[in-house]
């Protein structure tokens, strides 16, 4: 496995080289050959999906959808690129995009004669719309664009104020989510967010709050031929009994976003989780220390006292083992085997004797209290904190746990969070590129766990440099540096693993994609059941 | 009559303005920013304050509870921070369907209990009480959410007779068939201890009156036993029993966290725990105090109903 990924690493820093830097990059207009419609493929089928966790927002991909909200939304909303097996952008409603890292532009071509679903056209004002839709409503990823320019009804181009490497990533991916401008304009944000209204291969048909979300197919989808099912549901069912029993009973094909009990449970009827490695990205467990506390927790060496005191190799172990989801080990904070990993990172190995020399060294030779955050309505969170804090025990740290809810835990890991003398357990995003995420924590002005990380100088400048600088090589170096100067040199978080969530289904639903590349990706269009 | 029922309602009005002063004031006494309830994290300064100014928080706590409660007055209950549309609006789709699951089985439970009671009731160690008794205490003990999980075990699981989860009145799409296999755990689980409570209340209550003096008298008349029970006995001994059905009608409007969250059922349940958890404080408070409405009412019918049962009480 570990060959492969390295392949997979490889392959993914190719085209990173002569794809997303510097050079110019453009695709054939053509309808991706890996999803024409298959003739043999058997047609039909009414998908029923069991997902372990309800949602808020659906249609409107900029106000900052859940995880589980991106997956049902993509049934409908589909992006101007997509993520392909090997960690890299693929072309999906645009037929190609060029990069000019001196002219600080990023060129992009849109497919011909795809509609919305509501009729509209797929066009350079939708896109523009889109976009800019992004940044009103929060988003920090565009905010170096200093002007869309619609040169034709299906070409853009991106201007910037000072280049940007992730300017492609975040155009045609992360803010590439593509809803009706017309629909959005007519209707409100509110109706937007009610009814997703993209170009994808099913159509939004019902959402009762709660309960379900049901699509049907779109019969103008612009893959002719496709999609083969005739309708997909997702079910919201957030009982492990209720969960195991539907799957079981037929009355769902599939279950994913489940608990830890149901895994167990499913795993001992014989069934197999069919998640895969996320190459991509997935979420990441970290603890943060609160390394602007004032007290123990300021200290870099009472930082490294605790990352030694706990043998997180023993925590992911068993953690790992209750569940169908993959949890891939991680010293830093990001995917493991890619181009931004850094192997000479070492972290912080298990040694209780290394804990307590740091602790000496840090002036708490006693130990001292602290307190250990989690949310509450996870028992998996609550399992670890208990064995971080025997751990930490060991060592003379007195650690209290506390169940916090999701907005206590915003409010921490917010703009106004304040220090504490402690540490959270929490998620967060783990992709290839760490330049597109660790902005938000480690940049002064960033918008998580702001309040909690330190800025040092140096790290705020290697990540400045990741994000404009126009080779890879370049890139890849700051990334790697920057990942040993968070994880070694300042220990500022105690990454744990990055995961997914498990999925099964009863072996007949073939080609769904669902957690085999990105968390938030599947493949509804080529979605079916086997004869 | 007229006095006993206004000074009935004075003293609701006054227990549910006290129930919503408090509610609303500890709710923000619980850490934790209610902007980031409604904005989630990740979010701007500039987002931070607008929704900081728009939620009132500049203004002190009473300022803002009189402005939500002159708006709650008017119906207007407020936009729910976490489904982003108006309260009335979740009220008028959750509310249906825990009255509808939660009348069905006040029904059942009334008519089941109130029957399976005078019959222990008349018939005293014979092997209809008995049975009748074990089963009651049975149904005591068994908490619901256990039933349900048996239930989807086998009618689900095993039998396929039964979907494990879902909800949709016989109106809608799916037909009457399929509503009506839906309704029959969650209302069965609903039921069983309102019935066990019931027939043991009711069986006690008979059992008491049917040695009364005016009971034998009746009967020394030559009346018929089915008489001498149900216009004599049960008038009587259902007092009581009034009590407890009162009791279980507020849980017509606040309805059963554990079955609705077991079978997946929207009902006012799940919406007050999911609420309370994502710390959505209009839907919290439209739900406090709809519950406390229902209770109060529910008090009054019953104190109503005493009155009508046993005009001493009325005279008092």
């Amino acid at each position: 496995m570990k060959g492969f990924k390295k392949l997979l690493a490889l392959a993914a820093a190719a085209a990173m080289i002569t794809g997303t830097l510097g050079a110019t990059n453009v695709w054939a207009d053509e309808v991706p050959v890996s999803e024409a419609a298959d003739e043999s493929v058997k047609r039909g089928g009414d998908l029923k999906l069991g997902i372990g966790h309800d949602l808020v927002d659906l249609g409107v991909p900029s106000v900052g959808l859940t995880f589980q909200g991106s997956l049902i939304a993509d049934t409908a909303i589909e992006h101007l690129c997509r993520y392909n097996q090997d960690g890299t952008l693929e072309p999906w409603l645009i037929s190609g995009y060029e990069e000019d890292p001196d002219a600080l532009t990023l060129t992009v071509h849109l497919r011909e004669g795809i509609k919305f679903h509501d009729g509209s056209d797929f066009n350079a004002d939708a896109v523009i719309f889109n976009w800019e839709l992004w940044t009103e409503n929060g988003n920090i990823e565009l905010a170096g664009v200093t002007e869309y320019e619609k040169v034709d009804d299906y070409t853009i181009v991106v201007h910037l104020g000072e280049w940007n490497n992730a300017i492609a990533t975040s155009c045609l991916y992360t803010a590439g989510a593509m809803i009706s401008k017309e629909y959005y304009e007519a209707n409100g944000q509110d109706a937007a967010n009610a009814n997703p209204c993209g170009t994808g291969p099913f159509v939004f048909s019902e959402w009762k709050k709660d309960q379900y979300v049901k699509f049907t197919a779109n019969e103008n989808y612009w893959i002719e031929g496709l999609p083969y099912l005739d309708s997909v549901e997702f079910d919201f069912i957030n009982d492990p009994a209720t969960q195991i029993s539907a799957f079981l009973s037929g009355e769902i094909d599939a279950v994913l976003e489940c608990s830890a009990d149901t895994c167990l449970t499913l795993k001992s009827n014989g069934f197999e989780s069919e998640t895969k490695p996320l190459i991509s990205g997935g979420a990441s467990t970290i603890l943060w220390y609160s390394c602007q506390d004032e007290g123990p927790m300021g200290n870099v060496d009472v930082r490294r006292a605790i990352a030694s005191a706990i043998d997180m190799d023993a925590i992911w172990e068993y953690c790992s083992s209750q569940t169908g989801a993959i949890y891939d080990r991680t010293i830093q904070w990001g995917p493991n085997d890619v181009w931004s990993c850094n192997p000479e990172t070492k972290g912080y190995p298990y040694s209780e004797e290394a804990a307590k020399e740091y602790l000496e060294k840090a002036g708490y030779p006693d130990g001292f209290d602290m307190v250990l955050y989690h949310i509450s309505n996870s028992s998996q969170d609550e399992a670890i904190c208990v064995l971080v804090q025997d751990y930490l025990a060991k060592v003379g740290i007195n650690a209290s746990i506390e169940a916090v809810d999701q907005t206590r835990l915003n409010t921490i890991s917010g703009i106004d969070g304040e220090a504490f003398t402690g540490m959270t357990l929490s998620a967060g995003r783990a992709e290839v590129d760490l330049t597109t995420y660790y902005n938000r924590t480690f940049m002064p002005d960033g918008v998580r766990w702001v309040n909690q990380v330190d800025h040092f100088d140096d790290i705020v400048d290697t990540l400045t440099e990741g994000m404009t600088c126009k080779e890879f090589e370049e890139k890849e170096a700051a990334c790697q540096k920057l990942s040993k100067m968070v994880i070694d040199d300042y220990c500022e978080l105690l990454p744990m693993w990055t995961s997914s969530s498990a999925m099964y289904t009863h072996g007949n639903l073939k080609d769904h994609g669902i957690y085999q590349i990105n968390y938030i990706i599947w493949t509804p269009e080529i979605a079916h059941f086997e004869e | 009559m007229g006095r006993y029922i206004c000074k009935r309602l004075l003293q609701a009005i006054l227990v549910i303005f006290l129930i919503s002063v408090f509610s609303y004031f500890l709710m923000y006494l619980v850490p934790g920013d209610p902007v980031y309830a409604v904005l989630g994290s990740d979010i701007t300064r500039e987002q931070y304050m607008e929704q900081f100014y728009l939620m009132e928080l500049d203004k002190p706590i009473i300022i803002r509870y009189v402005h939500w409660l002159t708006r709650f007055l008017t119906g207007d209950f407020g936009t729910s921070y976490r489904y982003s549309v108006p309260v009335s609006e979740l009220l008028a789709q959750r509310l249906p369907i825990t009255m509808y699951l939660g009348i069905i089985s006040l029904v059942i439970s009334v008519i089941l209990g109130v029957l399976c009671g005078t019959i222990c009731g008349t018939n005293r160690g014979k092997a209809a009480d008995n049975i009748l008794t074990v089963l009651a205490n049975l149904g005591s003990v068994v908490p619901g959410f256990w039933l349900a999980v048996v239930g989807m075990y086998i009618f689900s699981m095993n039998l396929g007779w039964l979907p494990s989860y879902g909800f949709a009145f016989p109106w809608e799409g799916a037909g009457v068939a399929a509503s009506l296999k839906q309704t029959i755990m969650p209302v069965v689980c609903l039921s069983v201890g309102s019935i066990a409570g019931l027939t043991r209340q009711m069986r006690s209550g008979m059992l008491e009156v049917i040695r009364q003096d005016y009971i034998r008298t009746a009967r020394s008349k030559g009346l018929k036993e089915s008489t001498v029970v149900v216009h004599h006995a049960m008038k009587n001994a259902i007092i009581p029993v009034v009590t407890i059905i009162g009791l279980s009608l507020r849980n017509i409007v606040s309805g059963a966290v554990t079955i609705e969250t077991v079978f997946s059922i929207t009902g006012m349940g799940s919406l007050l725990v999911n609420s309370i958890l994502a710390r959505d404080l209009p839907v919290i408070q439209a739900c406090i105090l709809i519950i406390a409405g229902m209770v109060a009412i529910s008090n009054l019918v019953v104190d109503i109903c005493y009155g009508y049962l046993d005009p001493r009480i009325r005279i008092q």
